[in-house]
């Protein structure tokens, strides 16, 4: 009995060791072949990584295709996946906008708005127990996803210094229709 | 007869001075209410929010609507929420995003136009939360670089501190007066350098919104406080901004947050620390914004104008029920304490709702029998009721005054708004 107790902790002793015998530990993947991994099980999104801000978008929905389908596999119910939409929508805008237009600047904040107060009003989670506004930000980061497009963002954002928001200026359901 | 004479000289004195008291008091009540009107006639609470630094308007927008959630679920009657937004300057946002593609292009060659990275990492999102579990190299650069940005705020806040940024409080201030203008409480929340711009904002409110402001302090990166405040001996922003002079004492001792309930390394989110349920800064957030509701309330409470601080009579089978009333509360008398004065209404309904019009309910109109009828009333501390009596001069009699009703009502003053 008491053999077969240091066979098996001896046993263990060897299972616990890196399989080289160097007493390193094993190399990691590369980050390349773990991205390559991940995005075959979709556990992450295979993004738009063209060199302009508009990226592609061949229905010409408003929204860049890799940004429409990452909604489309989320499980999201109709209402909801169309809340997300709204925002994605504004967030493509957002990523693609001209600071010096003044015009049009305005009318982003408007829209930003509308689409994020649409976020809160559409239930999400169980019960409404997760946050919609909160699902904006996983849009944010994925559609301002290269260098380029995350500087013009930022470049949006400082225009809005300042700026006052609100979700309750919009009565009723803020969702477009 | 000169015995009778005397009697009847006596009593039309008496009743003389008792209506002489009864309009004395009535217009006194007039004159307190229209003052209690300045100070508590409002429609509603207005949530502002100043965000914290380094965030997004997207990201601010979400804590406000996380403030507004949590003050909803706990039964607080928001009527108009914005958020104030103010970008953190570093030095050059682009510098930023520079710093974390370098570091992504050292580390990760192939990676380092995978720009997601740079919110998700950040804020530790999904997609950075799947890579950090399948990559220990991936977990310590994204701590790594969670490390160097809390540097960065504290080093951005530091130079914050004094430095005035004028067009921004002047946007602000325009939303105040709207606010101001369309009759709303103001509560005010600031996390970390919104402190900064909420200060600001009160210096330029109060004088114009009275006692109808409050402001709630989390993390603030200032010393100068306006109210109550919240900050947690974890956070290593505000902490370490007392290298660069005085900042509040701490708070709440949370600790280290445990892994399984936050992965903030800087112990200064808002959402990840301060409105983390599992943190007491939590139920402290909370404390402080009833006590802040209850500061409001103390102050208007029983003035009976606001539209919900109504005295609620239970229906009356009286022919002459008691009808309009207001309740007061004078300046120098908390409104809660024992004293709570009854005003009084004139007892036609036309008059009750053109001298009166805070009282909510007139339900008759005995106008017929005489036009010196009034309600009158007292608390009765004994009993915590409102005792209310209708009266007037005898319709036989013009010298008898006579309690038409007398009625002893519990009641429950809805001090929300």
């Amino acid at each position: 009995m008491k053999k077969t107790l240091i066979l098996i902790a001896v046993m263990n002793l060897f299972a616990c060791s890196p399989n080289d015998g160097s007493g390193v530990r094993p190399a990691e993947e590369t980050m390349e072949k773990i991205f390559g991994k991940m995005e075959d099980s979709g556990k992450y999104p295979v993004l738009d990584r063209t060199d302009t801000l508009a990226g592609i978008d061949e229905n010409k929905n408003g929204i860049r295709d890799d940004i429409d389908l990452y909604i489309s596999k989320q499980g999201f119910a109709p209402e909801q996946e169309k809340a997300i939409r709204q925002e994605a929508a504004v967030m493509q805008r957002s990523v693609t906008i001209d600071v010096k237009d003044k015009k049009a600047l305005a009318k982003l904040q408007t829209d930003s708005g509308i689409s994020m107060a649409c976020l809160s009003y559409t239930k999400f989670g169980e019960n409404g127990s997760v946050r919609g506004s909160s699902l904006a930000l996983d849009i944010e980061s994925l559609t301002a996803n290269t260098k380029k497009r995350l500087k013009n963002y930022l470049a949006y954002n400082h225009t809005l210094d300042g700026s006052v928001w609100s979700s309750t200026n919009y009565k009723g359901n803020p969702c477009v229709k | 007869m000169a015995r009778y004479g005397r009697q009847l000289t006596i009593r039309v004195i008496l009743v003389l001075n008792r209506l002489t008291l009864v309009a004395f008091t009535f217009f006194i009540s007039i004159n307190t209410a229209v003052a209690a009107e300045a100070e508590c006639n409002f429609k509603g609470i207005h949530l502002g929010f100043f965000n914290g630094v380094g965030n997004t308007p997207k990201q601010a927008f979400d804590s406000l609507e996380a403030t507004y959630s949590d003050m909803s679920l706990r039964g607080v009657d928001i009527s108009d929420k914005q958020f104030y937004y103010n970008e953190t300057k570093y030095h050059g946002t682009e510098d930023i995003v520079e710093v974390f593609n370098q570091r992504l292009n050292e580390e990760f060659p192939p990676l380092s136009d995978r720009m997601e990275l740079f919110f998700q990492t950040l804020r530790n999102g999904k997609q950075s939360q799947s890579l950090s579990a399948a990559s220990r190299k991936y977990l310590e650069f994204a701590t790594s670089f969670r490390k160097y940005m809390t540097k960065v705020h504290v080093n951005t806040l530091s130079r914050l501190i004094g430095i005035p940024t004028e067009n921004i409080y002047k946007n602000h201030q325009k939303q105040l007066d709207v606010a101001i203008k369309n009759k709303q409480k103001l509560l005010l929340v600031a996390h970390s350098q919104g402190n900064l711009f909420v200060n600001k904002a009160y210096a330029y409110a109060k004088p114009k919104a009275g006692s109808a402001i409050g402001v709630l302090h989390v993390a603030p990166a200032s010393v100068k406080l306006n109210g109550p405040y919240i900050l947690a001996d974890y956070d290593l922003v505000i902490d370490a901004l007392r290298a660069f002079g005085p900042v509040p004492a701490y708070t709440d001792t949370i600790g280290t947050p445990p892994r399984s309930w936050s992965s903030d390394l800087s112990g200064h989110g808002y959402l990840d620390i301060y409105l983390n349920p599992k943190s007491s800064t939590y139920e402290h957030f909370n404390k402080e914004v009833t006590s802040i509701f209850n500061d409001f309330d103390a102050k208007c409470a029983g003035s009976g104008i606001q539209g919900k601080n109504v005295l609620n009579i239970a229906p009356l089978k009286s022919k002459y029920p008691p009808l309009g009333f207001s309740l007061n509360c004078s300046t120098d008398i908390p409104c809660k304490s024992t004293t709570i004065k009854m005003a009084l209404g004139f007892y036609t309904k036309e008059l009750a709702s053109a001298l009166l019009p805070h009282v909510q309910k007139v339900e008759a109109d005995c106008a017929e029998k005489s036009h010196w009828r009034m309600v009158s009333g007292e608390w009765n501390k004994a009993t915590g009721n409102f005792d209310i009596s209708c009266g007037g001069t005898d319709p036989d009699n013009a010298l008898q005054w006579i309690n038409f009703s007398s009625i002893s009502v519990p009641f429950t003053i809805d001090n929300r708004m």
